[in-house]
């Protein structure tokens, strides 16, 4: 695979913590330690910046873009313990929702850091879930004119690092009622995973019944940091694929086929260095791997259930080994 | 070395200060006057000063500074103006030794010599700074800051007839003591309010100023001051301290909101190099001891924390370098962290990952920059989206005979060098039409809604489990057709009788496991008169021998004599046997040549067994490789054929993954054909009504209007607003019609247009912009949405609400 690299100019003065292509794949969304969060056009290999956003107060450790059908949105969160939203006006980007972990009556801050957003699949309304430093995850889901926000607390301990959603046809739960529209409309039952610094993946299901969220899995097999976990887009099989990757150098693909409910963890890869971010294709069945050592690796199941690498980034040399386990 | 140890209080303390060898530490608060002694495990509290028969506000201490010289020697400004020294080798029980009371406010800041003992400058919130004289025991000179509150000052340590103070208008003033009559230096630091100063302990000409502006600025105080770093925190700083023997390691805490103390490196700006957040209140006070790893501070939490550096949290450290996204284009954007040359790169960096990681971020001068990466994909790339598109865009799906669909889209794929694809549809083709001359036939055998719907479940469960077992060695992914070698193999090592879909394809040569022997054709009323006609030109015989293993098989499969009857087509000994004449042709040649193929086996008809589980089956793994528009197409194009076949749930999944792709790809017209052939998926055609109703937001205040009402409530609410300009008819009143173009389909615009000019002309707003998604839609479908129980629809941002009834629709 020959591929055309194009180095986007973003005039960031600092680290870039993360890249999103919105829904369409035409616009990208970057945001750095300087605080500033940049949406650029892009076309082909020409990128034009058309907002740069500065109101944050911290660096800003990710954005994520919501589903068109809700407007072009995006949010980001930052070291300020704010999640913004932001809203596309005209040509114009504004700010159109703050939520602040902090006690705003208060003066002391008592929220934490947040270090990871992501929107819900639109099934679900318009509705995000951010993981903070302190181990929580707060789900925010926009009501008629306000956001009202729930909160797992605790879901780790000593922080959550990533957050994802399930599709909203996954299947793959342990009771199977994961099974979306069942030909009568049954809505589907809102999932996320999480990936902690306690080592843990976790799988979180909205009660019906109650209204909360509650712990589904607790997946052992990192020994270090979740860096972060990506819930691959479900398109065929019921069966539901999670990749998640750590400080530990290790990438892990979980697998669930529906039908006995059980995560099966299987060790895509140790690499080289620490793994920072997981991403899947559009259409779930490739894998692509960024880690520390600049690397960025595809992988892709074969007929045997194995991964096997397609092809690393040019920027690198390709690992030593690729061993598949 | 001290680890981290805290002592709580029972009140809050808002400073304190060490003495001159770092043994003690006073605090001192409104309500707290306190020494301790720093042992290695912990504090130990030595005296308490807030002692006496009167404690008065003399006692609310606002700030305490130990004396550098005299090691028993205290000032602390108290709340109420006072400045107030003390003296701890006094044998009474009261250490209190002088009050000045020469301020008329609250005392900020006192601040001893560094060398001349008796000599103490404070600074008030009345604008003035005041040089007393320990040893007269007053204050010997006044320095005006022009009524400005003085928030923080301190002498220079380098040069001690100097000192800096800041005050609340945001200016650093220097003076030279001697000279109280004017002001040496002044100049405009920050924005707001300056509430913290702090010399550099080494470098003679920086300063630290600190403020409400979330800023932490250090000066280069030459002959015109300028800044050298600005740091950006994220609340109002109270407190600066530079770290010792770190030349560029600054400490602040914040006054509000933020609980932790950050330790930054000034050239790194913007995330801390490290953070101690044991606080669970503000931080009032901070202090280093001389050694760099040992920090004290006290804060609203009434606590006073000994924080060891090697127990804070490295905020640097734990970042993110590395940013990645697969788009839906199959481009890959990947951010990552520019090498520093000096770094360990290649073997040492993988020997030593311990050395290389304290070696990355905390060391590292200077911002790191990340450079980022947008790896477009070639069009046969592993994710590229190309294939998907293309096929998206020419596939036929309806309007023409099945075989002509079939030949079409063969071609769209072979074109796109999607060769397993193309000979999916050509074998599709063959199942259920026959050979290319498919319009030949008469029109029941298409319109057969199921051929055998009820055969032998052995021979299907058999077919099914050859096929996904065959597909084992298939690379689908890419994209590539099996080639001769690999065919051959395939079926030489089938021990359990693996077969290709090709093969089956290929002229249906199953000789192995289908039958159509002479033991069955005894059973069943065959048409012997389209048998002659049709084949009497080849040249092939029938080894009837070849048959004869199968014989007990045969028997076992008991198909009904009935369903083979009338409407299986003649030519089913032919094309079995045409079949397995041209296996070896055809193994040799399909791929590359596929006219010959069909050629070859232009005599297929539609095979006597039920190949719609197999189809299916196939459908499946095409949708388990992630390609489901070949799921999708096959049963829009098969339709009824493949009824009772599917599950129900996946295909209306497979068809909401597709649909939802198309989009992406901003393909609606094609999506919306998708859609709308959706047969007997009654929910993903109420796409087509839901997305039309998807929120109206008032396009001047963005408030979203409730679905029943079209008026503008908050800004209808708001009394201070004035009756906006004609533009506002949006907010006031309701639009009578709806507003939805579309740059991207034809249709849709012309549907749209008739529409919006009578709302643009009203309104004034010009249709720029671009639907997206939900209006596109709804814009194909417009008849449907505008009589529907549509009332409004959402372009991005600019809304306009529509009434079916007046809207008149080509």
């Amino acid at each position: 695979m020959v591929s055309v690299i194009s180095n986007v100019e973003t005039g960031h003065d600092d680290m870039i913590h993360d890249a999103q292509m919105d829904y369409f794949g035409t616009r990208l969304a970057t945001c750095s330690s300087d605080r500033s969060v940049k949406i650029f056009e892009v076309k082909g290999s020409s990128h034009t910046l058309i907002a740069n956003l500065k109101e944050h107060e911290g660096p800003v450790w990710q954005v994520a873009w919501a589903h068109p059908m809700y407007g072009n949105l995006l949010a980001s969160c930052s070291y300020d313990r704010k999640v913004i939203i932001w809203q596309e006006d005209g040509h114009k980007w504004k700010k159109i929702h703050e939520h602040s972990t902090h006690d705003s009556s208060g003066e002391t801050l008592q929220g934490e850091i947040l270090n990871s957003v992501c929107w819900a699949p639109h099934e679900h309304g318009l509705v995000l879930a951010c993981a903070s430093a302190d181990g929580s995850v707060s789900i925010l889901t926009s009501t008629a004119h306000t956001w009202e926000a729930k909160k797992i607390s605790n879901a780790h301990s000593i922080g959550c690092n990533s957050v994802s959603w399930a599709p909203a046809v996954a299947s793959g739960s342990a009771d199977g009622s994961g099974r979306a529209g069942g030909g009568g409309g049954a809505s589907p039952v809102p999932r996320l995973v999480t990936g902690g610094c306690d080592t843990y993946v976790k799988i979180w299901r909205l009660d019906g019944a109650s209204g909360e969220w509650v712990e589904e899995s607790k997946m052992e097999g990192h020994s270090d940091w979740v860096r972060d976990v990506a819930w691959a887009p479900s398109i065929g099989l019921p069966r539901s694929i999670i990749a998640s990757c750590s400080q530990d150098r290790r990438v892990i693909i979980w697998v669930n086929d529906g039908v006995t409910g059980v995560w099966q963890p299987r060790e895509l890869n140790t690499f080289d260095d620490v793994i920072w971010h997981v991403s899947w294709s559009v259409t779930g069945n490739i894998l692509a791997v960024s880690g520390g050592d600049n690397k960025v690796s595809l992988w892709k199941e074969n007929l045997d259930g194995q991964w096997v690498c397609l092809s690393d980034s040019n920027k690198g040399h390709p690992p030593s080994e690729q061993r598949t386990l | 070395m001290m680890r981290t140890v805290k002592v709580t209080q029972d009140v809050p303390a808002n400073a304190l200060a060490l003495d001159a060898d770092d043994t003690q530490v006073v605090i001192a608060g409104r309500h707290v006057f306190k020494i301790f002694v720093l042992e290695e495990d912990g504090f130990v509290e030595r005296a308490n000063l807030r002692a006496g028969k009167h404690l008065n506000l003399n006692f609310s201490c606002n700030d305490v500074v130990w004396n550098p010289v005299e090691d028993s020697v205290l000032a602390t400004a108290s709340t109420n103006g006072a400045v107030v020294t003390w003296n701890l080798n006094k044998s009474t029980r009261s250490k209190l030794d002088c009050v000045f009371n020469d301020h008329s406010r609250t005392v900020q800041k006192v601040s001893f010599h560094p060398t001349e003992a008796h000599l103490l400058i404070s600074g008030s919130l009345d604008g003035f700074m005041k040089l007393f004289d320990l040893r007269r025991r007053e204050a010997t000179q006044t320095y005006t800051s022009n009524a400005e509150s003085v928030r923080d000052l301190q002498f220079n340590p380098h040069h001690s007839v100097h000192f800096c103070a800041v005050s609340e208008s945001g200016n650093v003033q220097l003076w030279d003591m001697r000279r109280p009559d004017r002001v040496e230096k002044q100049f405009t630091a920050h924005g707001g309010p300056i509430f913290a100063l702090d010399w550099h302990p080494e470098v003679k000409t920086w300063i630290a100023t600190a403020g409400r502006d979330k800023t932490i600025k250090v000066w280069d105080l030459n002959e015109n001051p300028t800044v050298c770093n600005t740091i950006q925190t994220i609340a109002s700083v109270g407190r600066v301290k530079w770290r010792p023997n770190t030349k560029y390691h600054i400490a602040s805490s914040a006054l509000l909101w933020d609980c932790s103390i950050n330790v930054w490196d000034i050239r790194r700006p913007y995330i801390p190099l490290a953070a101690f957040n044991e606080h669970k209140n503000l931080t009032t006070g901070i202090c280093w001891r001389s050694d760099p790893s040992s920090l004290l501070s006290v804060g609203k939490d009434c606590t006073l924390i000994h924080h060891a550096f090697q127990d804070a949290s490295r905020p640097m450290e734990e970042v993110n370098p590395a940013a990645l996204d697969v788009s839906v284009l199959g481009s890959i954007s990947n951010a990552a962290r520019c090498k520093d040359e000096s770094e360990p790169v290649g073997s040492l960096a993988k020997l030593m990952p311990v050395f290389r990681r304290t070696a990355s971020y905390s060391d590292h001068s200077g911002p790191v920059l990340s450079s980022l990466q947008l790896v477009s994909p070639t069009e046969d790339g592993p994710i590229s989206s190309h294939h998907l598109v293309q096929s998206a865009r020419q596939y036929l799906l309806t309007g023409r005979s099945l075989a002509e669909i079939c030949e079409h889209n063969a071609a769209v794929a072979k074109q796109l060098s999607r060769h397993q694809v193309a000979l999916t549809w050509q074998m599709i083709q063959m199942l259920y039409v026959g050979a290319s001359g498919g319009g030949d036939h008469p029109p029941t055998t298409r319109d057969d809604p199921m051929l055998l719907p009820d055969t032998n479940p052995d021979t299907e469960t058999r077919t099914a489990r050859h096929f996904s077992g065959g597909d084992g060695g298939g690379d689908t992914s890419g994209g590539g057709g099996f080639s001769a070698e690999e065919c051959d193999t395939e079926t030489d090592d089938t021990d359990n009788h693996d077969m290709k879909l090709t093969n089956i394809a290929s002229g249906l040569s199953i000789n192995q496991d289908f039958f159509f022997g002479d033991g069955e054709i005894g059973q069943i009323p065959f048409d012997y008169e389209h048998l002659n006609n049709t084949d009497t030109s080849q040249d092939w015989t029938l080894p009837n021998e070849a048959f004869e293993p199968r014989h007990d098989i045969l028997t076992r499969s008991a198909v009904p004599p009935q369903v083979f009857s009338s409407k299986c087509l003649s030519g089913e000994m032919q094309d079995n046997g045409g079949g397995e004449s041209g296996r070896g042709g055809g193994a040799s040649g399909y791929v590359m040549e596929a006219p010959s193929l069909l050629s070859e086996v232009r005599a297929v008809r539609i095979p006597g067994w039920d190949c719609g589980q197999l189809v299916v089956e196939m459908l499946i793994h095409y949708a388990t490789q992630g390609d489901v528009q070949m799921a999708v197409t096959c049963i829009i194009v098969l339709g009824k054929k493949l009824k009772g076949l599917l599950d129900a749930d996946q295909t209306e999944h497979w068809f909401l993954s597709y649909i939802d792709l198309l989009q992406r790809f901003q393909l609606w017209n094609v999506s919306n054909q998708v859609i709308q052939l959706a047969a007997g998926l009654p929910s993903v055609q109420q796409l087509n009504q839901q997305s039309t109703v998807v929120g109206v937001q008032c396009g001047r205040c963005n408030y979203s209007l409730g679905r029943n009402s079209l008026l503008c409530r908050k800004e209808g609410k708001d009394v201070n607003i004035t009756p906006h300009s004609p533009s506002a008819a949006v907010c006031q009143l309701v639009a009578p019609c709806a507003t939805v173009w579309c740059t991207d389909c034809l249709r849709g615009v012309r549907a749209a247009r008739t529409v919006a000019t009578c709302t643009t002309s009203r309104t004034g707003w010009p249709p720029t912009g671009h639907v997206r998604r939900d209006v596109a839609t709804s814009v194909n479908t417009l008849n449907a949405a505008l009589y529907g129980a549509t009332q409004a629809i959402l372009v991005r941002s600019r809304i306009f609400t529509s009434r079916p009834s007046s809207a008149s629709v080509v």
